[in-house]
């Protein structure tokens, strides 16, 4: 554990960071330079199954996080779900995530904390993941640092993502009212009616609206089988 | 015609960056303010402006592509042009600091508004009068300012997600010129960006407002025909 003016040092870090995915690399650089652990994870799920965005400081960190999903148990998922922090001083023994404790127990984890994360978005979940190998690492200082860490966190992740959502939003609309323009000039259709060809065209393929209007701004056209089916 | 353009559309949504115009134009002691976001390829967006006037400078940066909001959002830092007439506005942005004085525009203050120390947003506020800002003002504005970004930028961020790319957004939201843009690129064949360039150019020629131009040329009332010289 770090003194006052150590943490603040750290954590005052945290909030210059422009770039999101730097940011999230910072907030577990960060948990390994507060507490005495082996390595760090943090991940920001898109819902209960998907990952938006995450960061490790190990590749250990990173399977003990994400095993979780896999397994639909663990002690991250259920600290996001609930809220709140979980400590587990041996995985050996340790009863209450029997199938996650045994694998990570297996790759060398015997102490973690996970603490939850929110990012901003309503349906978004996230967590704060350390780890040690050795058994009884953690005591109730390195959780409160982990707390706080998590509490920062959360607040620099969602100002990053605010802002880099609303940037890229006014170019998407931006790219997205180009390839109207194109595809109504092409069909003589309304900007309405290319949208919904262009909305079409996304779905049917699977990608982003904005990279659909991004390649047909780039290509002037909409691709010849697309055209047949989606006008 | 311009104030018709943005008079009674004053969006609910953006109620906290109506309330952040109006004590702009108090604090600062100025005549009009508005606030624009500038996206990383050239979006724009204005979100909202007090009056016709300062609607009206932000489309002519728009138009022209320079001005002191562009800067201000480029640099990260406060532009101030204490007088308009001025050999170092008038060399700084030829066009549009030439047209703000034929618009009575003696000085114009940008401030960008930073998170994570990046701009994600410009006040502008111009004077009818030349001159510097007080200390007093200055003060007074940068406070509002600085007390009232993260609410501003919450209220952006939550009408300005990326899935939410279609319908009208702020009071000049810019989405003819960008289909006029991708209109013009099939008609003449040629690059989105060299198209966007043409419109702003006719516009600037006809002395018509950029926005009112491209709603010209998506009703075919204005035809692209010969090649760029």
């Amino acid at each position: 554990m770090t003194n006052a003016i150590q943490l603040h040092t750290l954590l005052a870090d945290l909030h210059d960071v422009a770039d999101p995915d730097q940011a999230l690399q910072r907030v577990v650089d960060t948990a390994v330079a507060l507490i005495d652990c082996d390595a760090s994870a943090t991940a920001l799920l898109r819902d209960h199954k998907h990952i938006q965005q995450a960061a490790f400081t190990d590749d250990l960190a990173k399977r003990a996080a994400l095993l979780q999903l896999e397994l639909n148990g663990g002690p991250c998922l259920t600290a996001m779900r609930e809220g709140g922090t979980i400590r587990i001083d041996n995985t050996l023994t340790d009863d209450r995530w029997p199938s996650w404790c045994a694998a990570v127990a297996e790759f060398g984890v015997r102490s973690s904390i996970s603490v939850s994360l929110v990012s901003g978005d309503p349906r978004s979940l996230g967590s704060l993941f350390v780890y040690s190998r050795q058994v009884n690492a953690f005591d109730a200082e390195d959780t409160a640092a982990v707390q706080i860490l998590a509490r920062h966190a959360t607040i620099a992740v969602r100002r990053n993502r605010k802002q880099a959502n609303m940037t890229r939003a006014i170019d998407t609309r931006t790219v997205i009212g180009q390839a109207e323009g194109i595809v109504m000039t092409m069909y003589d259709i309304t900007a309405d009616q290319a949208f919904a060809v262009l909305t079409r065209y996304s779905q049917a393929s699977n990608r982003k609206l904005r990279d659909i209007a991004a390649e047909v701004v780039r290509a002037r056209t909409l691709p010849a089988d697309v055209a047949r089916s989606a006008i | 015609m311009l104030s018709q353009t943005y008079i009674g559309r004053a969006p609910a949504e953006f109620a906290r960056v109506q309330q952040l115009t109006a004590s702009a134009v108090d604090a600062f002691g100025v005549d009009g303010a508005a606030l624009t976001i500038i996206g990383a390829t050239g979006g724009r967006l204005l979100v909202h402006a007090t009056d016709a006037l300062s609607f009206e400078l932000d489309e002519l940066q728009f138009t022209l592509g320079e001005g002191p909001c562009i800067d201000a959002k480029d640099t990260g830092s406060p532009i101030l042009v204490d007088a308009m007439a001025g050999p170092e506005a008038q060399a700084r942005w030829p066009g549009f600091a030439r047209d703000a004085v034929i618009l009575d525009v003696g000085a114009e203050f940008a401030f960008p508004l930073l998170s994570v120390g990046i701009p994600f947003a410009v006040l502008q506020t111009y004077r009818h009068d030349a001159g510097e800002l007080s200390r007093n003002q200055l003060a007074a504005g940068r406070d509002l300012l600085e007390t009232s970004k993260d609410l501003i930028l919450d209220e952006l961020a939550q009408h300005l997600s990326p899935e939410v790319a279609h319908g009208p957004l702020g009071v000049n939201d810019r989405t003819e010129i960008h289909q006029a843009s991708g209109m013009v690129a099939v008609q003449l064949g040629i690059p989105i960006d060299d198209a966007l360039a043409r419109i702003r150019a006719a516009a600037y020629s006809g002395h018509v407002p950029v926005s009112a131009f491209a709603r010209d040329v998506l009703a075919g009332q204005y035809v692209f025909r010969e090649p760029a010289t």
